[in-house]
């Protein structure tokens, strides 16, 4: 029985369950994409053996037999955990993440560790310790970042799902990029038990997928409330696919943010389809409302300084003491301390460490960190507003389509900033979902994103899936991966 | 005027227990000077913003040892001995 290599969750659960195909067959399909393509791609730092794939999972449940790609910053028990860098040079997790351990509850394959960027900090894919991840789109082109290995790995259709972390758009800006479907949930709906942490009050885990029904399924079997993470929310599991009927819900009310679409630096081919995209939502039934959110233009001022705040306490346990790697000849702990980070964390993690400890020292830390606070406070505030006015808001992903390898090379700043569009739903803590919409005249894929109030996950779903089902946007594949 | 002078940046590598080379810190005072400059425009609205941050409410569990296995972490350590974690000298000696 072929194998559509691009199939749905829902496509292949069927085939197995009518056992056209066994999982067993499904596995070994999966993993020969990895073997066959993803030399050009760099999306896995490593594909796990093939027995001890199936041995660690549950023989039913939701996804029964469903390889996915996991995030090299998300625990899986016994696999190395890395964090896509050198200073955790041979770890090996001793125990899963609550994520982890949901998958395999529910027969999911954990296939491999995903590439990323160091520590999940990047916008590209470009900054992981071991190799670069290409756009499967164009092979000359980012991924995105920084979940960059799991969500080209999906879309280019080694595997149909792939999870990823947010802390400033790192499911979301990839997903745009490489035209599937990126989840960042309400923060404290997923567990973060398992997690490498960057900026805990940020960072939640994202679900990538090519469907809207399946970006549902998968977060089926992940939310809800784990006593292991004491910021998670007291919410129960539950089906979110429920509400996929195709129709957009009775009266919904969609809000465009009006200073996002004018924002400089906005490409034009983007802006256009990114309206067409709301046009066709109120062509549904949607009644879209004008508005304006000032304070976007605040977010990544006050993003940077929080989530690199809470980066330099994080990653203060990186120290060569207890776990990883060690630098050798160190005549003291201090030195010890020092050219073991020196020599294990690159450039970026190190920019944004040193940043963190700069806001937060003495004489800095009100001016920075203590405005910054309330600068979210303001975000918070607006998206809140907002809300009692509309159900949901709409905008772009991204401000400018996946771009060459090293454009940004000497302007970390300008790459820092593509985040936009993303960094005020991370500093909100509320959900969002990107979804792809069409492509630009290179061929290159972009994507809007759906933004909701807290927990309002369902009615996002039902928005994108009604949108999703008019257009062909999820039927169209890169070429070159047959 | 750049915010951010060599000694600053040798004193935000120490807290960061970060060696730096000497070309490391000069390309390091211009990238922290990029960003905390562009950071420094928080200050521009958070006096306008009237509204209390909001208070944190903590969660609590029962204060109970819950236990991993001590001996598949410490197996891991570049070194040690018996329970401890082996690390060079904390002060300088002599020797």
């Amino acid at each position: 029985m072929k194998i559509n290599p691009f199939a749905t969750i829902k496509e292949l659960k069927n085939q197995i369950s009518d056992n056209e195909i066994s999982s067993n067959e499904l596995l070994e399909f999966c993993i020969k994409r990895f073997e066959r393509y993803d030399e050009k791609i760099g999306s896995a730092l490593e594909i796990f053996e093939k027995d001890s794939i199936e041995q660690q999972s549950c023989k039913q449940g939701m996804l029964f037999g469903i390889p996915g790609l996991i995030k090299d910053n998300i625990a899986q028990k016994d696999r190395r955990l890395g964090c896509a860098s050198k200073i955790l040079e041979g770890f090996v997790s001793p125990y899963d993440s609550t994520a982890s351990s949901c998958l395999k509850k529910e027969g999911a394959f954990l296939i491999g560790r995903g590439n990323c960027d160091e520590f999940a900090m990047g916008t590209s894919g470009e900054t992981s310790a071991y190799k670069k991840t290409a756009n499967p789109w164009d092979l000359s082109r980012v991924a995105g970042g920084s979940s960059s290995g799991p969500i080209a790995a999906v879309a280019a259709g080694f595997v149909p799902w792939g999870l990823g972390s947010e802390t400033g758009g790192s499911v979301r800006l990839p997903a745009a990029f490489c035209g599937i479907v990126g989840l960042k949930p309400t923060y404290g709906l997923i567990s973060r038990y398992g997690l490498v942490a960057y900026g805990s009050s940020l960072d939640q885990i994202g679900v990538a997928t090519r469907t809207v029904s399946d970006n549902a399924t998968v977060l089926s079997v992940l939310a809800g409330q784990d006593l292991h993470d004491s910021t998670s929310l007291a919410v129960n599991k539950k089906d979110y696919t429920q509400a996929l009927d195709g129709k957009l819900r009775e009266g919904l009310s969609i809000g465009v943010v009006d200073n996002a679409l004018e924002a400089q630096g906005l490409d034009p081919e983007i802006k256009k389809i990114v309206q067409e995209a709301i046009k066709q939502l109120e062509d549904l039934g949607a009644t879209i409302v004008h508005l304006t959110l000032p304070a976007m233009e605040y977010t990544a001022a006050a993003y940077f300084i929080i989530s690199r705040a809470e980066a330099a306490s994080n990653l203060a346990r990186f120290d060569g003491v207890r776990y990883g790697m060690r630098a050798k000849d160190a005549r003291t702990l201090l030195e010890l301390y020092e050219n073991t980070r020196h020599d294990g964390f690159g450039d970026e993690v190190q920019r944004r460490i040193m940043v963190g400890n700069y806001v937060l020292s003495a004489g800095h830390q009100d001016e920075y960190y203590g405005n910054a606070k309330k600068v979210q406070q303001a975000i918070r505030r607006e998206f809140e507003e907002a809300f009692k006015n509309v159900d949901l808001l709409a905008m772009p992903t991204h401000s400018i389509p996946a771009f060459k390898f090293d454009a940004f090379k000497d302007n970390k700043l300008a790459l820092d900033l593509l985040d936009y569009y993303t960094l005020p739903v991370n500093l909100a803590g509320i959900p969002a979902l990107s979804i792809p919409c069409g492509f630009t005249y290179n061929k290159l894929p972009v994507g809007f994103q759906l933004i909701g109030p807290h927990l309002s996950e369902e009615l996002i779903y039902q928005t994108a899936y009604a949108y999703e089902q008019q257009t062909p946007w999820h039927t169209m594949h890169p070429k070159g991966f047959e | 005027m750049t915010k951010v002078a060599r000694d600053e940046v040798l004193r935000i590598a120490y807290l960061s227990r970060i060696a730096l080379k000497d070309d490391e810190i000069r390309r390091m005072a211009k990238e922290l000077d990029e960003v905390v400059t562009y950071a420094h425009r928080v200050c521009d609205i958070a006096a306008e913003v009237t509204a209390k941050v909001h208070k944190n409410i903590n969660v609590f569990r029962e204060d109970m040892i819950i236990s991993d296995d001590a001996e598949a972490i410490q197996a891991q350590a570049p070194e040690s001995a018996e329970h401890f974690f082996v690390v060079p000298a904390v002060l300088e000696t002599n020797e």
